[in-house]
């Protein structure tokens, strides 16, 4: 049951079948069952029990709200909600309870979803490998598999040997794609909710910045942050952005939706009208031999279905990085200096004067990954430096966005590219650089797109030879993530990605996993 | 097909021995920057180091926070890499289009007892915080009122705050909500 999409489960809701409240309360314990993976920073039991319950009554009395009424979803734990501890993995939000709520998350809550919980992340969303947060670090549900151990004979220990799930939305990859959520919200500034998505084998969605309201979503960098919509088909990603896209009143840099359609995605599709862009530049130093072959083997399906499929030239992709590493420590130099202790969050008790209460809660509050990144952002914004870092960056950010610019106007209508440099890495391994050196390797092909606020999205195409997950990334122009959406469904559609299959679980639901998957695909 | 036996045929399409090309370039097509392109590395100082920490209200914790800065500084150096003159700088996508601008009426509101009790110190309705400006551990009370007197003027001079004496200790008293 829990691996269904969110269509089939909606019509099982609908067709009383299955009740929310059933459904609500499996997934409650699958949380409890996957604790060792750390994925959620708090459940939020009662509500979710109160909401299905009322999703119940609906069902009954014939009128549900919509595809999401019933539907189990979980929010990384950097969104606010109103009578929920919101923390960022931050001691310094440690206890915080916002006032209000994320309009995001609210538009899902006003669709009848079903909040199970919020999940974990590297502080304030600043890392690529969710092992940042106060929290602890998050385990890739595949580190769990029979198939990750047979490969791995040297994964005898599951308790040293697991792989990371990457970040800074780990928390939320690992809730979907362990089948704890049928949906999970993450936020992507350099590539948070893709970068995990791949390593985690979900779907996941960058939308086009301006598509989803910000309000609630606590800033990192303004200028890139859009919220992330995490899945395990396109197809139940499509029916979310149908839900929260648009317009809101408090977020000033929400534009309007293009003809807002009536179906999640295209009926009409045929991938021979559709021109595929391969940048030659996103085969990067260190890009591994079986990614590699992936982008072979799909960008050789794509021009066998009869797309046209041609390279084509981002000349500045090396210096993206870059870019976009001085332009987030400028942004969240600025964004921190709301952490204070005076209105809300962690208080020092040093209260000697006024800067020393500030500095002091600022030293307990904040982990080094978010004080060295302040302390960078302050150097690049100093007098003396504001043009030659902050303004040159500001300068390289056009040549990057004109760079896709040139692409999609010469007629491309989706770039084809790696999402990672390879499958997940071991948290042995990971730990051994620093988070700067990790996020400058791993955001390499994912953060151009948010310097250029174009849509993205991330479809698992198969297994590594170690036995996880490898996904491919689409770019879409922007404001067009129902075309792009599109051709990732088409593509999905090709691959033969298998559902998880976690070691040790108890036989019922393997065989439930394994039958829904016959049933699931084609 | 099956799965197996379409990877294998795949194998085969990308290599050069089928007469197929693939459009993915099967070499890195751009090497890291090296050293030598680079400008001098920066040396923090530490009359830098005091600046930085002033302004950013953190610090450094150690020597080594001081040399993760110089790598973040020589990791950003390879922007001077690239010609960029003459380029308009970029702070935001949605620079070409009307934003939206809500009219400016307060349509919520009432909720300042919801948002100091989000704070750890309130008294009556104001957040509270020591005095300000302090320049040295060890200064007297006396100095410390003086202090707040001057505090008082300025933000009375401001409209927005002031001071009051509390029985247990000085506290400068910050916005009224």
């Amino acid at each position: 049951m829990l691996s269904l999409s969110i269509k089939e489960v909606s019509a099982a809701l609908r067709d009383g079948k299955l009740s929310a409240t059933e459904l609500c309360r499996r997934c409650l314990q699958r949380i409890k069952k996957t604790r060792h993976l750390n994925a959620y920073i708090s459940v939020t039991e009662e509500l979710a029990m109160r909401q299905a319950q009322e999703a119940d009554h609906r069902m009954l009395r014939g009128k549900p709200l919509g595809p999401l009424d019933g539907i189990p979803f979980s929010i990384k734990d950097n969104f606010c909600t109103e009578n929920v501890e919101t923390t960022c993995a931050s001691h310094m939000l440690r206890g915080y309870v916002p006032p209000f709520t994320a309009t995001v998350v609210q538009k899902l809550m006003d669709q009848g979803a079903v909040l199970v919980g919020k999940t974990n992340l590297d502080e304030f969303a600043m890392g690529s490998g969710s092992t940042d947060g106060v929290f602890g670090p998050v385990r890739n549900p595949w580190s769990y598999t029979s198939l990750y151990r047979t490969h791995n004979p040297h994964a005898a220990d599951p308790d040293s040997d697991w792989v990371i799930t990457g970040g800074s939305s780990g928390g939320s990859a690992a809730a979907v794609a362990s089948l704890s959520s049928f949906l999970a919200l993450g936020s992507d500034t350099g590539g948070s909710t893709r970068n995990p998505g791949s390593l985690c084998g979900v779907v996941a969605l960058k939308p086009s910045y301006g598509l989803l309201s910000r309000h609630g979503l606590i800033p990192l960098v303004n200028s890139m942050d859009v919220p992330g919509i995490m899945s395990r088909s396109v197809h139940d990603t499509a029916i979310t952005l149908k839900v929260l896209q648009g317009v809101d009143e408090k977020d000033s840099t929400t534009v309007k939706v293009p003809d807002p359609p009536a179906a999640a995605l295209p009926q009409d599709f045929d991938v021979r009208d559709i021109c595929v862009g391969v940048p030659k530049e996103y085969h990067a130093p260190g890009l591994s031999a079986g990614t590699l072959r992936e982008w072979n083997r799909v960008a050789a399906m794509f021009e066998r279905a009869g797309a046209q499929v041609r390279e084509v030239s981002l000349p500045h992709t090396q210096y993206s990085i870059v870019c976009y590493h001085v332009l987030c420590c400028c942004e969240v130099a600025s964004n921190m200096a709301r952490f204070d202790g005076l209105q809300y969050g962690h208080r020092s008790a040093v209260e000697s004067s006024t800067e020393a209460l500030y500095a002091t809660t600022r030293h307990e509050g904040f982990n080094d990954v978010v004080r060295r990144r302040i302390l960078s952002g302050n150097y690049f914004l100093l007098k003396q430096n504001y043009e030659r870092y902050f303004m040159k960056a500001q300068q390289m950010r056009r040549l990057i966005a004109e760079d896709f610019r040139r692409v999609f106007s010469s007629g491309v209508d989706v770039l084809l590219t790696p999402t990672t440099l390879s499958d997940a890495q071991t948290y042995r391994d990971f730990i051994q650089e620093d988070n700067r050196t990790r996020s400058a390797q791993d955001d390499i092909f994912t953060q151009p797109v948010n310097l250029a606020g174009l849509p993205a999205v991330t479809v698992p195409t198969s297994l590594s030879s170690r036995g996880l997950p490898v996904g491919l990334q689409l770019i879409g122009r922007h404001l067009q993530d129902r075309k792009l959406l599109a051709v990732a469904h088409w593509m999905e559609q090709q691959m033969d990605f298998p559902h998880i299959h976690i070691h040790d679980e108890d036989e019922g639901d393997v065989e439930e996993t394994e039958s829904a998957r016959q049933g699931h695909e084609r | 097909m099956s799965p197996g036996l379409e990877r294998e045929w795949c194998r085969c399409m990308s290599s050069s021995e089928s007469g197929y090309i693939s459009k993915v370039p099967q070499f890195p097509t751009w090497e890291p920057v090296s050293e030598k392109q680079l400008p001098p590395p920066t040396k923090v100082s530490v009359d830098l180091v005091d600046k930085l920490e002033r302004l950013a209200l953190v610090d450094f914790g150690s020597q080594e926070g001081v040399e993760c800065l110089e790598k973040a500084i020589r990791f950003a150096d390879q922007l001077h890499v690239v010609d960029t003159e003459g380029v308009e700088p970029m702070d935001s996508v949605l620079e070409d289009r009307v934003l939206y601008l809500r009219e400016d009426t307060v349509t919520e509101g009432n909720c300042a007892e919801g948002l100091l009790q989000l704070s750890r110190v309130t008294e009556e309705e104001y957040f509270v915080a020591p005095p300000g400006h302090t320049h040295s551990h060890t200064h007297t009370h006396t100095h410390t009122q003086r202090q707040n007197k001057h505090s008082l003027d300025w933000h009375r001079a401001n409209c927005m705050c002031f001071v009051m004496c509390n029985k247990r200790r000085d506290f400068l008293r910050f916005t009224k909500l």
